[in-house]
């Protein structure tokens, strides 16, 4: 599933990473790397907030939308 | 001796320059770059020099910042590096180390934030790392200032290159057979590099390295700059494992981010941000008032006649007050109110919650910032336009809250709308105003098309800041103004009271006459447009002085001339500021849509006037 389809406070591993190679590394420099998994902290309007090793990052649902993941 | 801070954003990094520099520290761009850095003197039992590199993920040369600071680096320029790390995100943070120690410089690391680590149940073995890395580690709490001071006076002894941690076995040998074909040091930098495909290392060589990659993706099956960037996240993992240990975090039984970022959030928001500028307002009216009356009874005890130099000393006397009576009261507030909520973390938080809205103007969440500063004054809007990544966006931004009525503009809307044509025509004015600036993002967003991906930000972890670190960003805003904007403000004064001397006040208004007749004003109004330039709410003064009285005018040209203050020419100092912050071109271009925006809307303003009185 995507990760703007994740429901709030789920646990995710991340999948895959779609979308070109800029896209790619700007993910990957905050940390949000395959097979990484994390908690979706927020997911109810706006951008999403992810949090990986201890990291919070927020994700515009455009972004979310590239991100492959799969409930924890 | 030169000591060079590199980091991640938000490690802390700033913390760390602000609690040993000085006054006297300057902000410099990277010959030709708009990439800044800046720089501080620093005496501890011996001088040296302290270098603030701009805050980067990782040491690529797809992005301007982190190019410059990897060649700032290489070029040796510093004697020794500090890798600043936030201790509460080591595992992330060790990518950029690694990357560092490919650097093969001097390098000591700073594990900051300490404290914050401990909280979230991750204790450090620092005499391990400094095992993995073979450089020296010291802790940190910078906004408190603990270990600071022997950070510096470690970094100051240290001359080693740290060791570089290896690879899988598999790419470490394509790396080995790399090694020998590269002439420039460091050659296994280069050998990374090319295997990930970056453009800047693979130009400089005359090596087939295409094949070397191809032997990476034939094992790994996928593009080598993702094997590698696993690899080095993996690299970083197993380190990370074997020098620290996670036990569940002490639960705070108050989550303030759940209270900042969700529903709460926005009326918090509206509250912090009333608060900020009813303070802003309240400390620079106290001042104002005062300090202009100061400077008019000054101005008015020397002008007896009309003497050539009285009149330059009357011009910088003016030009002086306006710094110091209208844009130093609400400047100084306000970029300490900025620094505050930049140092707290809450800067970000708003951008999360106002993201879906600006996505509408092809922005993202932090242009809230400098809007809301241009309703105080444009200048600090300008420079505020820093806290966006992508110069795209710092330019939208920029170019929007130049058509923020500044307090100035203020002025004039109360003084004239507000008090000749009622209450309800100022706050319209307003409303047209929000509705304008949807318009033209709307529209510049759609000239400026840039890929743009969308919101990808880190929340970094709320903090206390220190006092000395505000301060110390306060005053180096504070000192741009004070240089760059200040010097104009006084020398246009002048200019203008030397074209009053020799009376070329008429030749002005014959000069503006094509706008002042298609406006439907009276032509004598010319001249106050142009000191409107110098000063916004001087040309309602200046007004009043041209024509004798302001009931002289129909109320449709009063709507006219506060429309056309509204919009046209942003002031002298804003100018100052843009062409600092967007160079020349881009100001002028700025400059000349106001004007067409402000005839524009001034001659709607003047069909509608007459219709409605």
């Amino acid at each position: 599933m995507r990760l703007d389809q994740a429901k709030e406070g789920s646990k995710i591993r991340i999948v895959s990473l779609r979308g070109g190679k800029g896209l790619r590394m700007r993910l990957t420099k905050l940390g949000i790397h395959l097979g990484e998994s994390g908690i979706v902290e927020k997911n109810s309007f706006g951008p999403i907030l992810l949090s990986i090793n201890g990291n919070s990052i927020a994700l515009g649902r455009g972004v979310a939308a590239k991100i492959e993941v799969m409930i924890e | 001796m030169i000591i060079a801070l590199a980091g991640q954003p938000n490690s802390g990094k700033s913390t760390i320059f602000n609690q040993v520099a000085g006054y006297k520290t300057v902000t410099s761009n990277f010959p030709g770059k708009t990439v800044k850095y800046t720089k501080s003197k620093v005496k501890m039992g011996k001088e040296f020099e302290v270098v603030d590199l701009p805050g980067t993920y990782s040491l690529t040369s797809s992005d301007l910042a982190e190019l410059e600071a990897r060649n700032y680096i290489l070029k040796k320029e510093a004697d020794v590096v500090i890798n600043v790390i936030d201790a509460s995100i080591l595992s992330r943070s060790l990518e950029f180390t690694i990357q560092l120690c490919e650097l093969e410089v001097p390098m000591v690391i700073c594990l900051n934030m300490i404290d914050e680590a401990e909280k979230k149940g991750i204790s450090i073995d620092t005499k391990k790392l400094e095992e993995v890395f073979g450089v020296p580690v010291v802790t940190t709490i910078a906004n408190k200032g603990t270990g600071v001071r022997e950070l510096f006076s470690v970094a100051l002894e240290w001359k080693k290159k740290p060791k570089i941690p290896k690879y899988s076995r598999d790419i470490e040998k394509v790396i080995e057979t790399l090694i020998p074909k590269i002439k420039e040091e460091p050659k296994r930098l280069s050998a990374i590099k090319i295997l990930e495909d970056d453009e800047f290392f693979t130009s400089k060589v005359d090596i087939a390295y295409r094949r070397y990659q191809e032997i990476i993706e034939r094992e790994h099956g996928r593009p080598c700059d993702l094997v590698i960037s696993s690899e080095r996240h993996a690299l970083s993992m197993n380190i990370f494992e074997e020098i620290a240990k996670i036990e569940t975090p002490k639960k705070s039984f108050f989550d303030l981010d759940k209270v900042l970022m969700g529903k709460m959030g926005y009326p918090l928001l509206a509250i912090i941000l009333y608060c900020m500028f009813y303070l802003v307002f309240k400390v620079g009216g106290i001042f104002e008032g005062p300090l202009l009356d100061y400077f008019d009874n000054l101005a008015s005890k020397i002008v007896m006649e009309n003497t050539f130099l009285q009149n330059i000393t009357v011009g910088i006397i003016q030009g002086f007050a306006g710094g110091v009576g209208i844009v130093l009261p609400y400047l100084f507030p306000l970029l300490l109110g900025l620094a505050f909520l930049e140092d707290t973390g809450y800067l970000p938080r708003v951008a999360f919650l106002m993201d879906s809205l600006f996505h509408k103007i092809g922005l993202h969440g932090k242009a809230l910032i400098p809007f809301m500063l241009g309703y105080g004054c444009t200048v600090p809007a300008i420079m505020g336009t820093r806290i966006l990544e992508s110069e795209r966006d710092r330019y939208i931004a920029g170019f929007l809250s130049v058509f923020v009525p500044c307090s100035a503009r203020t002025a004039v809307i109360f003084g004239l709308a507000a008090f000749y044509l009622g209450p309800l025509t100022a706050f319209l004015l307003y409303m047209t105003n929000i509705i304008f600036l949807g318009i033209l993002g709307f529209v510049l967003s759609k000239i400026y098309k840039e890929e743009s991906p969308g919101l990808i930000l880190e929340i970094p972890s709320l903090k206390i800041p220190s006092l000395k670190s505000i301060l110390l960003k306060t005053w180096l805003r504070i000192r741009e103004f004070i240089i760059i904007a200040w010097p104009i403000l006084i020398l246009g004064s002048v200019t203008l009271s030397l074209l009053e001397h020799y009376g070329y006040a008429e030749t002005i208004n014959n000069l503006l006459s094509p706008i002042t007749i298609l406006l439907g004003l009276p032509i004598a109004v010319g001249t106050t447009l142009i000191f409107g330039i110098l000063r916004k709410e001087l040309s309602m003064l200046m007004l009043m002085q041209a024509l004798g009285s302001l009931e002289v005018l129909s109320k449709a040209q009063m709507l006219t001339f506060t429309v056309f203050i509204m919009y046209y020419i942003p002031c002298l100092a804003t100018i100052a500021a843009m062409i600092s912050e967007f160079r020349v071109k881009r100001t002028l271009l700025i400059t000349c849509t106001t004007l067409v925006v402000a005839l524009i809307l001034g001659i709607f303003a003047r069909i509608i006037g007459g219709i409605a009185w």
